[in-house]
C-alpha cells in the first residue's frame, strides 16, 4: 500500500500520493434509487434470461435427439 | 494508510456467502453485495470516466457481475473480481465515446459553486475537483493504476488481477503515471506544495 512517508518515495512522489489520497477520500454521490433500480433491472433481465436459457437447452436437447435418431436410422439401413 | 480499509478475510467470507445466496436466486443478497461495494465501484468509475458518467458505468458493472456470478470461483477476493469488471466496463465506455479533448486552459479552472459551504470544506472540494481534472489528462491505463494504488490503497497483486497485467508492469506503469502526474501538477499556477 502506498504510504506518503515511505522512504523509497521521492519527496514529490510522496506529495503526489498525499494528493491522490485526498481524491480517494471523496465518493461521488449517486441517486438514492441506485440500488433499487439496479436490483429491479437485474430482476427483469433474469426473468427473460432464465426462460431463454431453458428454451435454449430444450432446443439443444431436441436437436441432439434428432441427430441421434438420424444417425441410428442410417446405421440400420440395409444395403 | 489508505482512506479505505483493504478487504479482510471476514469481508471475503461474507461476500462469498452473499454470492452463493444470489446464485440461488436471492435478489436480497445481491442488493447487500451492491450496498457493500457501491462506494469503491463508483469512486473507481468516477476517476476513470468522470463523475457525470460514473453512475451509469457502475450500474453496467454491477449488472455484468450479476449475470456472471455463477462464474465467480472465489480464488480471488470478490472485490478484485468486481473491480476487474468495473474497470473493463469503464474502458468499454471510454472506447464507445469520442476522446474528450483536454484543454490545458481549463485544467486549472475551478467551477463556480453557488452553494454556501464552510470555507475549508469548499476549498478541499475545489482542490479535489482540480485534481480530478488533472487526472483526466492522463491515459486511462495510467489513471487506473494511480487511482487503484494511491487513492484506493490496493496491493500490487490486486491491481495486477484487476487490470490483467503482470505485477512488474503494474509497478512500472505506476512509476510512470506518478511522474506524469507530478509534471502536470508542476505545469500550472496552482500551488500544490510539490517539493523539487
Amino acid at each position: 500500500m502506498s504510504d506518503p512517508s515511505d522512504p523509497s518515495l521521492e519527496p514529490a512522489e510522496s506529495r503526489a500520493v498525499e494528493l491522490m489520497r485526498l481524491v480517494g477520500s471523496q465518493t461521488p454521490a449517486v441517486s438514492s434509487r441506485f440500488t433499487a433500480e439496479l436490483v429491479e433491472r437485474a430482476r427483469r433481465q433474469q426473468a427473460v434470461a432464465v426462460p431463454l436459457r431453458a428454451l435454449g437447452g430444450l432446443v439443444a436437447a431436441i436437436a441432439g435427439a434428432l441427430a441421434g435418431a438420424v444417425r441410428s436410422g442410417r446405421g440400420t439401413e440395409r444395403p | 494508510m489508505s482512506a479505505h480499509p483493504p478487504s479482510s478475510t471476514a469481508d471475503e467470507v461474507a461476500d462469498a456467502e452473499l454470492v452463493a445466496r444470489t446464485t440461488r436466486g436471492e435478489l436480497g443478497a445481491f442488493e447487500q453485495l451492491v450496498d457493500r461495494h457501491r462506494p469503491v465501484v463508483v469512486r473507481v468509475a468516477a476517476r476513470i470516466v468522470g463523475t457525470d458518467e460514473a453512475e451509469d458505468v457502475s450500474q453496467d458493472a454491477f449488472l455484468r457481475a450479476f449475470h456472471r456470478l455463477a462464474h465467480f470461483r472465489g480464488d480471488a477476493p470478490f472485490r478484485s473480481w468486481l473491480l476487474r469488471i468495473a474497470h473493463n466496463a469503464a474502458l468499454d465506455h471510454l472506447g464507445r465515446k469520442r476522446p474528450e479533448p483536454v484543454d490545458p486552459e481549463t485544467l486549472d479552472a475551478a467551477e463556480p459553486n453557488p452553494a454556501r459551504e464552510p470555507a475549508e470544506r469548499l476549498e478541499t472540494r475545489e482542490r479535489i475537483e482540480r485534481l480530478e481534472r488533472k487526472l483526466r489528462g492522463l491515459s486511462p491505463q495510467h489513471r487506473t493504476v494511480l487511482v487503484l494504488r494511491d487513492a484506493e490503497g490496493l496491493s500490487y497483486e490486486e491491481i495486477a488481477a484487476i487490470t490483467d497485467a503482470p505485477v512488474g508492469s503494474v509497478k512500472g506503469r505506476l512509476h510512470r503515471a506518478r511522474g506524469e502526474f507530478i509534471e502536470m501538477l508542476r505545469a500550472n499556477t496552482y500551488d500544490w506544495e510539490l517539493p523539487e
